[in-house]
């Protein structure tokens, strides 16, 4: 008896620091609204130019219920909710920092892939990410861009129109929700600055040939995943990028990928967060112009 | 942002995070027992600090040159991992008119995940200089380097490991009283590696490695 208190007393102690939790960074700065072309607060590709803003008449701050207690998480769709029937739409998976003000550049440069507001857009906060409710986690990850992608189902979309993009964090429900359909079977992929796997970041870290699960419990392996992919792929990544390397990251899932087509978009001096701005804007949408119309 | 500088920190410290066990032979049948707290250096509140992670020894002294030891690392424990360490530390060099010495240490790191059984064999081998001094000479000031030996061939996703010596450069100072030891120790960890474009930010040297400062507290018996 004596013995199996102190195995559940180890259990506990030992589940304690597991590291999964670190893969998500949510709320470094509170906020209580979002306020997209007006926030102030620390913004990725800050020197974005107005010829890329967004009308308001565009911006849609929608809430979905996810989850089996209904959570509310928040999305932004940059378009018309009238025409998701008929256009073409990126599901824009962000990272793993802060809620939607951050990224918000990142999506509007994609609404201006081509000409201006050609494409829709929509962006998520994950559970516990900005406004959303809840805590996030692996399988809250999947389940919330999943829900989104069933919010633009409901309205119309379908297979053949909707393009699934992953940033960073973002690559492991892109990636995941392409090899293992749910909601939708997307047209196409694309990765930016994607991580391999739970592993190669606690190899990375630990700069041993350990076993992820020493560290996590994380089931995310990008590497694996987009073996399923057969999907169009981009893959898009800074050659300087000093969070996940482009060589023990993004090399290794690209050189996975084993589907219909693929396209790599080497960015030199490009870092984790600034890819679309060392690469310029315009030869950012340009690229990915090429991706999607090819 | 705290948090992560913690976790992703202790993943580098697991693996190194005590100060060198045994330096100096006990003497022969002596029995010690000590604890580590330290780690890698990591920012916190604007101040470079050690990580406190903690580790247990014990030690027997064979005879009067060569001591076993065995370690538990309690941090790795709370993670998961049982880590364990068992080895023997010889004096090889024993000059007691100067103080000059020399001591070579032999280490199984073993590690098992509690979570899938997955485990990991690490060999080490350690040579200390140390210079004694004081009452009875019963103090020392030592320099050491602990070779980590990576045996995997790959890495995740078939990838090619290409670093297989991991090397650990320590500097330290022990002060003893008639039962009990205590030391500091600093140590410039994989010195031979970048610590560039990688989740974690060390704190290195020339953007090699990382550093570490550790205390231990043995008491013999």
């Amino acid at each position: 008896m004596r013995n199996l208190f102190l195995i559940g007393l180890m259990c506990t102690f030992a589940s304690c620091l597991r590291l999964d939790s670190n893969l998500f960074n949510p709320n470094e700065t509170v906020i209580t609204e979002y306020k997209f072309e007006n926030y102030t607060g620390r913004r990725e590709c800050a020197e974005i130019s107005s010829q890329y803003n967004i009308p308001d008449s565009l911006i849609n701050l929608v809430q979905i219920p996810v989850g089996t207690n209904n959570e509310k998480i928040y999305a932004v769709y940059i378009g018309d909710v009238n025409r998701i029937a008929t256009d073409t739409v990126f599901l824009y998976c962000h990272g793993n920092a802060e809620h939607m003000d951050l990224y918000w550049n990142r999506a509007k440069l994609l609404a201006n892939v081509g000409s201006k507001n050609r494409f829709g857009v929509l962006m998520m906060d994950y559970r516990g990410y900005g406004l959303s409710e809840g805590t996030p986690s692996e399988s809250n990850l999947y389940e919330d861009v999943d829900a989104c992608a069933q919010w633009l189902f409901n309205r119309g979309m379908r297979n053949e129109r909707i393009i699934y993009y992953g940033f960073s964090l973002g690559s492991s429900a892109a990636t995941e929700l392409t090899a293992n359909p749910r909601t939708f079977n997307p047209s196409k992929l694309i990765l930016e600055a994607p991580f391999a796997s739970a592993e190669v970041m606690v190899q990375d870290a630990a700069r041993l040939a350990l076993p992820g699960s020493f560290f996590v419990n994380l089931k995310i392996d990008n590497a694996e995943e987009i073996k399923k992919v057969q999907q169009p792929f981009m893959w898009i990544h800074g050659e300087a990028d000093d969070f996940l390397s482009i060589t023990a990251h993004g090399e290794v899932v690209y050189n996975a990928y084993q589907g219909s087509y693929k396209t790599a978009l080497r960015v030199t001096n490009g870092g984790h967060s600034n890819v679309p701005t060392i690469h310029g804007f315009d030869n950012y949408n340009n690229a990915i112009l090429q991706f999607i119309t090819r | 942002m705290l948090k992560t500088m913690f976790y992703t920190a202790m993943i580098c410290s697991l693996y190194n995070c005590a100060a060198t066990r045994i330096v100096k032979p006990l003497e022969a049948k002596q029995w010690a027992a000590g604890a580590d707290l330290g780690g890698a250096i990591i920012d916190f509140a604007g101040a470079k600090i050690p990580l406190p992670l903690t580790s247990l020894t014990a030690a027997y002294g064979v005879d009067s040159q060569l001591t076993a030891f065995g370690g538990l690392h309690t941090t790795a424990l709370a993670a998961g991992v049982v880590q364990m360490e068992l080895g023997a530390v010889r004096s090889i060099f024993a000059q007691d008119k100067n103080g000059f010495n020399l001591s070579a240490g032999a280490t199984a790191n073993f590690m098992v995940s509690t979570w899938d059984g997955k485990a990991r064999f690490y060999p080490q081998l350690d040579i200390n200089a140390y210079y004694t001094y004081g009452a009875k000479k019963r103090n020392y000031v030592y320099l050491g380097i602990a070779n980590w030996f990576d045996l995997q061939a790959q890495q995740a996703h078939q990838q090619d490991n290409k670093e297989h010596w991991i090397p650990n450069l320590a500097l330290g100072h022990t002060f003893r009283t008639n039962k009990m030891r205590y030391t500091i120790e600093t140590r410039w960890i994989a010195p031979l590696s970048s610590n560039q474009n990688l989740v974690v930010t060390y704190n290195g040297i020339g953007n090699q490695g990382s550093l570490g400062l550790f205390f231990s507290v043995f008491r013999t018996f």
